[in-house]
């Protein structure tokens, strides 16, 4: 048979205390009733003793020639006296019996001696030998009312008991099934929780065991709903990898596919067969930019960079020569700050990827630029790290945009056009060479004011 | 002639439908965001969209649910299955994932529009008519008994005007995909269809790839 803990609990507990009640009862009930017999032994005793020497007394004042009938006249009147009292006599001489005030055969214990035997009712009987061993007289002490009264004493005891185990074996079953509730409650929290609903929790009330078995199981409850959320973050954030991925290799596989039929299929004349092949060439370029950029990351990723002591200037100053006509195109201008207030600042790092690094940032500078923008590149040394910045007074974007501007394939336009070029790859691969030197990169932006990208690095010490 | 309207933000895709619909015969209307597709709407009466899913300022789900009454094709990158519901459970007619073949989409079209019977009953060219419905083709008034291989061949012809098929294609538009005769029975059809119908200059051999019927 299946039982529950509670269940078990009880049944244990209520034997027990039922045992120990019930023998305590009993204990004390035949310690009493030993008590009672032994003082009425005792009793017995001493009155036999008064009645053998009050007895013996006046026997020996009585006249020798009527000594054997006078005994008997003499015994008769103690008899008389004692029956009141609830008491009996047996007077004998050598066996015979003279008299006799019980009811009924005596079965009378040697003189001297003491016992508890049954005439008519239970008597303590007690024999004495008087005068010099000629008579015997048993002393019977009626103890029916004693055993009446254990009786009736038992009889209220015991339904005492019954009631007080009745009452017990409520209140017990009451008071376990409460003290294990909490339990009943774990035990369908978890069953909640096994199906999947990781928003519950159990209740916390006072400070015993359970309380603190519900504290920990809510920790528990709570650390494994934190994993699953950032499990399910993670999944949905690498579905919107595939997806945009996807978006990103599959819109001009499209364009390349649909000219291509459109050229072999549709009568075209010279001037739209050049036309759509420009277009297969251009989201062919596209494809190759946005391999070559997964391709960068990937080695970033798998590669140890290599180090080495980089000025920061020609790099930047290159930088802006390589970007200056295609922000000359969009009416953006791009200018390095003056650094000589500072310094030289010297990076250690890998000179090739600071400077795909540069780029991609004054890259993305300038499409975040209207006609008449400006972006700004800054190197300095702060705290004795080497800071690069780039400043532009662009759009500007969200604290939301900041927060995914780094994922791969992350467009501050949802719709993913490329009015702006990229494919959201160029941040991502910025992030990736920022953290293979252990640097930091953030972004201060303001929506319509622009945006500053301050990335910290490592400053490279100076032999001297 | 269908009037369709095609919403999409990248503007070759835009282009390429565009120029392949018009050139078998529909009438297009481009627009590049969510926004300007209700707006069109809103002005125009249009017997479908292609409606590309991930669009600026407003989804194409989003523009789905404005625009009610229109069949729709959904032209998306994403192949997710959960898309795809999302797409024909808010009533889609019609689900297409990019990279996809023009001659797909524009028998996508086709069936759309036969299924909500905008599609063209009657064609008509030259002294030809050709009633799409009880598939009869008359030429200068005459009825001209065309057997229903040479039949279904100059419907996949008409239907596809304009672009060229190849020979394989041919067969799988016109006469299912598990046909597996000698692919030259097209030359022998597309020779009797020129002969019947008078369509030598009609329906031009290109080089190296098939047939093509410039109307």
């Amino acid at each position: 048979m299946k039982m529950k803990f509670w269940q078990k609990a009880y049944i244990l507990i209520l034997l027990l205390f039922l045992l120990c009640l019930n023998t305590g009862i009993a204990a004390l009930l035949l310690f009493t009733y030993d008590r009672q017999i032994s003082s009425e032994e005792r009793t017995a005793q001493i009155e036999l003793l008064l009645l053998a020497e009050s007895f013996e007394r006046e026997y020996n004042a009585l006249d020798e020639s009527v000594k054997g009938e006078s005994a008997l006249i003499l015994m008769e009147g103690y008899g008389d006296y004692y029956s009141t009292y609830d008491s009996s006599l047996l007077f004998t001489e050598g066996g015979e019996i003279l008299y006799s005030s019980f009811n009924g055969e005596v079965n009378r214990p040697a003189a001297g001696n003491m016992a508890i035997r049954t005439v008519g009712t239970r008597h303590i009987l007690v024999s004495y030998d008087l005068c010099g061993g000629r008579y015997t007289l048993t002393y019977g002490k009626n103890i029916d009312s004693i055993d009446q009264a254990f009786k009736s004493m038992l009889t209220a005891l015991l339904l005492t008991d019954l009631a007080v185990s009745l009452i017990l074996a409520i209140a017990l079953f009451l008071l376990l099934r409460r003290l294990v509730q909490p339990l009943e409650k774990l035990k369908k929290t978890t069953e909640i929780i096994a199906a999947g609903n990781y928003d519950c929790t159990v209740e916390q009330k006072g400070h015993d065991e359970f309380a603190a078995l519900a504290e920990s199981f809510n920790a528990m409850v709570g650390q494994i709903r934190t994993q699953m959320q950032s499990l399910e973050l993670s999944a949905e954030q690498n579905q919107m990898l595939v997806d945009n991925m996807a978006h990103e290799l599959r819109t001009p596989m499209t364009s390349i596919r649909g000219y291509a039929e459109y050229i072999m299929e549709a009568p075209l004349n010279e001037q739209e067969k050049i036309e759509a092949a420009e277009t297969i060439l251009g989201e062919s370029e596209r494809l190759q930019r946005i391999s070559e950029k997964l391709l960068d990351s990937a080695f970033i990723r798998n590669n140890e960079i290599n180090r080495t002591s980089v000025t920061a200037e020609p790099i930047l100053r290159s930088v802006c020569e390589k970007l200056r006509a295609k922000a000359a195109e969009k009416g953006v201008s791009i200018d390095l700050l003056d650094p000589s207030a500072n310094g030289a600042v010297v990076i250690s790092g890998d000179e090739v990827l600071l400077d795909l690094l540069v780029y991609n940032l004054a890259d993305n500078a300038i499409k975040a630029c209207s006609e008449g923008g400006s972006v700004l590149l800054v190197s300095q040394v702060l705290d004795a790290s080497a800071i690069l910045m780039v400043i532009d007074n662009g759009k500007g974007m969200t604290d939301e945009q900041i927060k995914h501007i780094t994922e791969p394939f992350y467009r501050t336009d949802k719709s993913r056009s490329r009015a702006d070029g990229g494919a959201g790859l160029g941040l991502s691969l910025c992030r990736r060479i920022v953290d293979a030197h252990g640097g930091q990169m953030s972004f201060q932006s303001e929506v319509g004011k622009g945006t500053t990208v301050t990335v910290r690095l490592e400053e490279a010490r100076i032999m001297n | 002639m269908a009037s369709i309207l095609i919403v999409e933000d990248e503007k070759p895709i835009n282009q390429l439908i565009a120029k392949n619909l018009t050139l078998v015969g529909y009438d297009c209307t481009q627009v590049y965001d969510g926004r300007a597709a209700i707006d069109a709407c809103a002005t125009e009466q249009f017997d479908l969209i292609i409606l590309d899913v991930m669009l600026p300022e407003l989804s194409g789900f989003e523009v789905m649910e404005q625009v009610s009454g229109i069949p729709v094709i959904f032209v998306t990158a994403k192949n997710g299955l959960s898309d795809r519901l999302n797409g024909l459970r808010l009533g889609a007619d019609d689900y297409i994932v990019k990279p996809f073949e023009m001659l797909e989409l524009i028998a996508r079209v086709e069936a759309v529009l036969r299924r909500t019977s905008a599609g063209e009953e009657i064609i008509t060219f030259d002294d030809i008519k050709v009633d799409i419905r009880s598939k009869r083709v008359c030429k200068a008034g005459e009825l001209v008994s065309l057997t229903p291989k040479e039949y279904s061949l100059l419907e996949a012809l008409i239907r596809n005007r304009n672009l060229a098929l190849s020979r394989e294609k041919l067969i799988s538009l016109a006469w299912s995909y598990d046909y597996d005769g000698d692919i030259r029975t097209v030359d022998v059809h597309i020779q009797q269809l020129r002969n019947k119908l008078g369509l030598k200059e009609r329906i031009k051999t290109v080089y190296k790839l098939g047939y093509r019927l410039e109307i």
